[in-house]
């Protein structure tokens, strides 16, 4: 597991101090906020948390909490809902805006747990995607324009003489591009490639893109 | 009186006008006086005559036209005699001249003070037959009774005899508090109940078909007339009645919900309020036994037993998720319904409201876009809250004034807002006079504006508050308009 936080906003404050023990106890980086505001205010520097927020709060209420966390850092950042007013309307409306999930007060402390831990794994998935699409962009990046002609050809799936028909140039030359290519993007076969390729683009855009 | 009619009777209207003009009176004066002469020349052939076939000519000016034409007649008759006729002497000639003048004028005098008599007598005819019209359409349209110095009926209008359901000819001169229970003529004499304008008392005419109650007002002929010696106007107080009861209805019902409402409040408010301190509690709790795995096996036993207590303050929970969910109150959906006319229903819950303290609810709604979706009576209910909760802040305050707004503020939303002249709300406030159990009221119980929010909310709507213009406090929330019921 890797080191990620949670951040508890309640504005009760024996409740977030105990999910805070508690939390630490279980060797989770934990801290409070006693409202939206105040977090807002002091928002932690960090790529992603998990952040845990009660709805019926004065000031900012959890709603404009979700709200605002999915508008500032989309994914990276899971809400929990945490209330002491069940109400079905609100649950769908919070489920609608992007929480993972909404819980009543009082609950059973293992299946907050349980859930903190869930949107950990889901974290690590997603930092280990962007990582992979970081590389393969890094890669990509070392292409030289004509290079990355061939390598949008051939994650195309286009064969060498269509390749050598499309850009004008002889079979001969698409074989060294192509090997050219293999090489710079540390792929053995044409399908690691491909999955390099559709890493790539999930993360930014590479610039050799922007080539002619 | 009937006034006999001179020339004028015979002349045409054509001709009346021509009368009206000033000179006109001149020209008959002439024309009569001529004719005059002419006459006389030709019964010179019967005998003599001197000024008497000159007298109509004066007669005839004087009848139509004014006092200065008739003189100019009376002139011109003398000097056509002086010019005409020889008379032995001036004396005669002047003698005949005064006499004739006299004779003349005196005739012209009657001739005048009868038609002012007749113009008088027409205006005056004229006069009374409005006034009579008058009287007919109001019998037509009230129901009145006329009852004589001993309390019979003289006379009662149709209309009064629909509305005590009896037949014009068998209630003539039967005794009025035969119809209506401890009726007595003699009490108003004597002052003993108030006459018209300053009673409220409330009568009843008990009917085969159902009791009518009454207000009646009663007046006393100033002159002691024996047939004519009072006359009641009565009024039927049953739609008045009715729409009392049915205000008083909704207000009973409005007392119910508002019971149910303010208990499943309190008990969401209980239920929040204990849900914080037991998850704190199971949440310590479980803290507790993770530290204790790591005293390994010393520690198993009490974990299981913090465990346990774990469980039991879960089990609070659940009992009280049970209780609120038993008293939550029972939302039977949004229905399509007119803003207005709920508004409406509450007028007379609204005047019970008013009191005799001066305080003026006004409605000003958008009775065009009001198609909404809403729980009728819950409505009712959030909106009352508001207006009960202004009068309460206006109470012991000068020219007390609450004003409910409704209008469209978006296509898909219609917004009431309460507005008062009271003392508003301090700015310290705002955050927490939403929240239950919070009052500055000394026999409030807090609920009033958390009751309120919950059912805005359950209209999908926030209850906001604001400085009013009237200067007070202004409360809005909206309702979700009903596109469907606009368009049907």
């Amino acid at each position: 597991m890797s080191d990620h936080s949670v951040f508890v906003i309640d504005d009760d404050e024996d409740v977030r101090d105990a999910l805070v023990c508690l939390l630490r106890a279980l060797g989770i980086r934990a801290r409070a906020f006693s409202s939206g505001t105040q977090f807002f205010d002091n928002l932690p520097e960090a790529p992603s948390a998990c952040v845990i927020t009660d709805v019926h709060m004065p000031g900012m209420d959890g709603a404009e909490v979700v709200r605002r966390l999915v508008e500032l850092k989309g994914h990276a950042w899971p809400v929990i809902v945490i209330t002491g007013h069940a109400e079905v309307p609100l649950a769908v409306q919070m489920m609608k805006a992007g929480v993972i999930d909404y819980i009543e007060k009082p609950f059973e402390p293992n299946r907050l747990v349980e859930v903190v831990r869930g949107s950990f794994a889901h974290l690590d998935d997603l930092l280990l995607d962007r990582a992979e699409a970081e590389i393969a962009a890094r890669r990509l990046a070392r292409l030289t324009a004509r290079e990355y002609e061939v390598f949008l050809a051939l994650v195309d799936g286009r064969t060498n003489k269509q390749i050598a028909n499309d850009l004008q140039i002889s079979p001969r030359t698409v074989e060294i591009f192509r090997a050219k290519v293999m090489e710079k993007m540390e792929a053995g076969t044409l399908s690691a490639l491909i999955r390099i390729g559709l890493k790539a683009a999930s993360g930014k855009p590479p610039k050799a893109a922007t080539g002619t | 009186m009937r006034i006999p009619s001179f020339a004028s009777a015979a002349l045409t209207p054509t001709l009346q006008a021509l009368l009206r003009r000033r000179w006109s009176g001149f020209v008959v004066a002439v024309l009569a006086v001529s004719a005059a002469v002419l006459l006389r020349a030709g019964l010179e052939l019967v005998g003599q005559f001197y000024y008497l076939p000159l007298v109509p000519a004066v007669v005839v000016t004087a009848a139509v036209a004014d006092r200065r034409a008739t003189a100019v007649a009376v002139g011109l008759a003398i000097t056509a005699n002086l010019l005409l006729v020889q008379r032995d002497s001036a004396v005669d000639a002047a003698v005949n001249a005064a006499l004739f003048t006299a004779v003349t004028w005196l005739i012209a005098e009657l001739c005048w003070s009868l038609r002012a008599y007749r113009q008088r007598a027409g205006e005056l005819s004229h006069r009374l037959a409005h006034r009579e019209e008058m009287l007919e359409t109001i019998l037509a349209s009230t129901p009145v009774v006329v009852l004589d110095r001993l309390g019979r009926i003289r006379f009662l209008s149709p209309f009064a005899c629909t509305l005590l359901g009896v037949a014009e000819e068998e209630a003539i001169g039967q005794p009025f508090d035969a119809l209506i229970d401890d009726f007595d003529i003699a009490d108003f004499e004597t002052g003993r109940e108030a006459l018209a304008g300053e009673t409220d008392r409330i009568w009843t005419r008990r009917r085969p078909d159902g009791t009518v109650p009454l207000s009646i007002q009663v007046g006393l002929m100033p002159h002691n007339y024996a047939h004519t010696h009072a006359v009641l106007c009565l009024t039927d107080l049953t739609q008045a009645h009715l729409a009392d009861e049915r205000a008083r209805d909704l207000y009973t019902q409005l007392g119910r919900v508002w019971r149910l409402n303010s208990l499943g409040e309190m008990a969401a408010s209980l239920a929040h309020e204990l849900n914080q301190p037991l998850t704190a509690a199971a949440t310590y709790l479980e803290t507790s036994q993770i530290d204790l795995e790591k005293a390994g096996v010393m520690g198993e036993s009490a974990s299981r037993t913090i465990g346990l207590a774990k469980g039991q303050l879960l089990r609070a929970g659940g009992v009280i998720r049970r209780m609120r969910e038993l008293l939550a109150h029972e939302s039977r959906g949004l229905a399509a319904e007119r803003a207005t006319s709920m508004v409406a229903d509450l007028k007379g819950v609204f005047s019970l409201i008013e009191g005799p303290g001066g305080l003026r609810i006004e409605v000003s709604m958008d009775e065009d876009d009001d198609a909404v979706r809403a729980e009728r009576i819950q409505f009712q209910q959030a909106l009352l809250n508001l207006v009960r909760n202004a009068a309460d802040a206006l109470a012991g305050r000068a020219g007390p004034r609450i004003v409910i707004l409704g209008r469209v503020v978006s296509d898909d939303q219609y917004e009431i807002r309460v507005e008062d002249n009271g003392p508003g709300i301090p700015a310290e406030e705002l955050d927490t006079i939403f929240r239950p159990l919070m009052t500055t009221k000394a026999g409030g119980m807090g609920l009033g504006l958390s009751v309120t929010r919950t059912i805005v909310e359950s209209h999908g709507g926030s209850l906001k508050v604001e400085q009013s213009e009237l200067g007070g406090a202004a409360f809005s929330f909206a309702l979700p308009r009903d596109r469907e019921l606009e368009h049907t």
